[in-house]
């Protein structure tokens, strides 16, 4: 486990961006190395470390215009991005928490991303006990960075935090609503059930499995279902399914095709995001359901 | 929960002022990729014919009896035929599976598709490729699909998009490489012909590089 007397040195600890700056300027030719197109930094929920409390930890990204990377279904091509955490001893890293992707739509294909910035999550549980006075989270990310071309990169960072006591009641970035944190975390979308007016249901229609979501519309002039990668379980009509609009409601029906064969041995479920426009800041609605078949 | 009201508040806000920020949104009607595809799974594999880097044919007709694995590949991709940490070439990854392809079944065929070809010419692909052949070692044939017709029957996505054919001309696998881990899906779909056994999965969903098509 890392030790350190600087304590002083660990509030938001947005540190060591690695690969130089962004460039504005790429040609084919130019071939630019994927890292430099994308930097990274860390910052986490806290000041400070709670033993035996979990706080998410946020890895912003910020890319090179007109470049983007990709959410966790990349759509028709892309690789979803990856981030990768070294923790102390008894520390343990929970799934990614993924703010809302925008859709990418070209000629030829659609896919699922971000561009300008956007930050990801980590939950990060540390153990009941910590002997050390201070420690250090060292983060690394890996991305497939895509315009006219597509090229691999990675970053890493670090980030140095004091150990409070346990059951310290400490302040949160999540509560500070200018901070790039909150507004990450804004960015995530939310569970249908939270919604108010929001039903998601499976529906059998001559003998086929369809996912239908109605919903009040917000406003927006778009809005679209974008399903998550699931195993034996896909949308049929594309990539992406628009919603009809009625009035200030929404209706989106997505035919599912079901391949047990295809699960991958996981249980068979449907899952995606609702998007009320394309823009990062838009709202976002989270659905994920089990099939029985 | 403040961020849920954060964003709740964001639907009333966009209620409140008829419209959310699409000023600065990317469209978002879907595409309608590939939709000239018509190779589906347990069904004929669409017939071809296509040259070789060194100009050689090879028709999909020519491997009757034969298990036909296919790899879309791209020069210009790093999950496929460019240098990285990541290409299925330059790991390793393709001759690892081809040693146990042939283990599996001496008769496999594997051919590697190349249907990248916006804004380069004929020579360019074949120059790009041939390059590729000989820093990575790739053993495979090259199929020049210069004006993408195979693959968009195909529908193929990325790069790499595997493909297994059985000798009856069916197709049997489309999709990853494998789980991006030691699970190679076309391994266990040659595998489960060979054994005339039920290949699972038949469908999985690729990864890599967008296939760029000619506009042409």
């Amino acid at each position: 486990m890392m030790r350190t007397t600087r304590f002083y040195l660990a509030f938001l600890a947005v540190i060591s961006v690695m690969g130089g700056g962004a460039q504005a300027q790429f040609g084919l030719e130019s071939q630019p190395e994927g890292d430099r197109l994308v930097r990274i930094d860390a910052t986490f929920a806290t000041k400070v470390i709670v033993p035996g409390s979990t706080q998410l930890l946020g890895v912003r990204f910020q890319i090179t215009p007109k470049w983007h990377i990709y959410w966790r279904n990349p759509g028709d091509s892309g690789s979803q991005t990856r981030i990768t955490l070294d923790l102390p001893e008894g520390f343990k890293a929970g799934p990614m928490v993924w703010p809302r992707p925008v859709i990418h739509a070209t000629e030829w294909e659609t896919t699922f991303g971000y561009h300008g910035e956007t930050m990801l999550f980590v939950p990060v549980t540390a153990p009941a006990v910590i002997k050390e006075p201070s420690i250090q989270i060292r983060v690394k990310a890996d991305w497939l960075v895509c315009d006219q071309i597509c090229l691999m990169g990675s970053g890493s960072t670090s980030i140095e935090l004091p150990v409070a006591k346990a059951g310290a009641s400490v302040p949160s970035l999540k509560d500070e609503p200018g901070s790039a944190f909150a507004k990450g975390l804004a960015c995530i979308p939310v569970p249908y059930q939270k919604v108010k007016g929001t039903i998601a249901r499976l529906e059998m229609a001559d003998g086929r499995m369809a996912l239908e979501v109605t919903g009040p519309t917000g406003g927006a002039a778009s809005i679209v279902f974008v399903p998550d990668l699931t195993p034996g379980v896909t949308s049929e009509g594309g990539v992406s399914t628009p919603a009809t609009i009625s009035g200030d409601r929404y209706r989106i029906l997505v035919p599912l095709a079901l391949k047990p064969e295809n699960a991958l041995g996981k249980p068979l479920e449907v899952a995606g995001v609702v998007l009320f426009g394309n823009n990062r800041l838009d709202p976002a609605v989270s659905i994920r359901m089990p099939i029985k078949p | 929960m403040r961020r849920r009201n954060t964003l709740l508040a964001t639907l009333g806000l966009a209620a409140a002022a008829g419209l959310v920020a699409v000023a600065t949104a990317m469209p978002v009607s879907p595409a309608a990729p590939l939709s000239a595809a018509v190779a589906k799974i347990g069904e004929k594999a669409p017939a071809f014919k296509l040259m070789d880097l060194n100009g050689k044919a090879h028709s999909l007709a020519d491997f009757k009896g034969k298990t036909v694995v296919m790899e879309w590949f791209s020069s210009k991709c790093p999950w496929s035929g460019s240098k990285s940490g990541n290409s299925i070439h330059s790991t390793g990854q393709v001759a690892k599976l081809m040693t146990s392809l042939k283990s599996a079944d001496k008769d496999v065929i594997y051919l590697a598709i190349d249907s990248t070809a916006r804004g380069m010419t004929m020579d360019a692909v074949v120059a790009a490729d041939k390059k590729a052949v000989e820093s990575l070692k790739i053993k495979s044939p090259i199929l020049v699909d210069f004006d993408g017709k195979v693959g968009k029957m195909y529908g193929a996505k990325t790069t790499p998009h595997m493909y297994v054919i059985d000798g009856d001309g069916v197709l049997r696998y489309s999709g990853a490489f494998g789980d991006r881990g030691d699970k190679n899906y076309v391994l266990d779909a040659v595998t489960a012909i060979k054994n005339g056994s039920t290949v699972s999965p038949t469908e999985t969903r690729p990864y890599g590089c967008g296939v760029k098509y000619s506009k042409r």
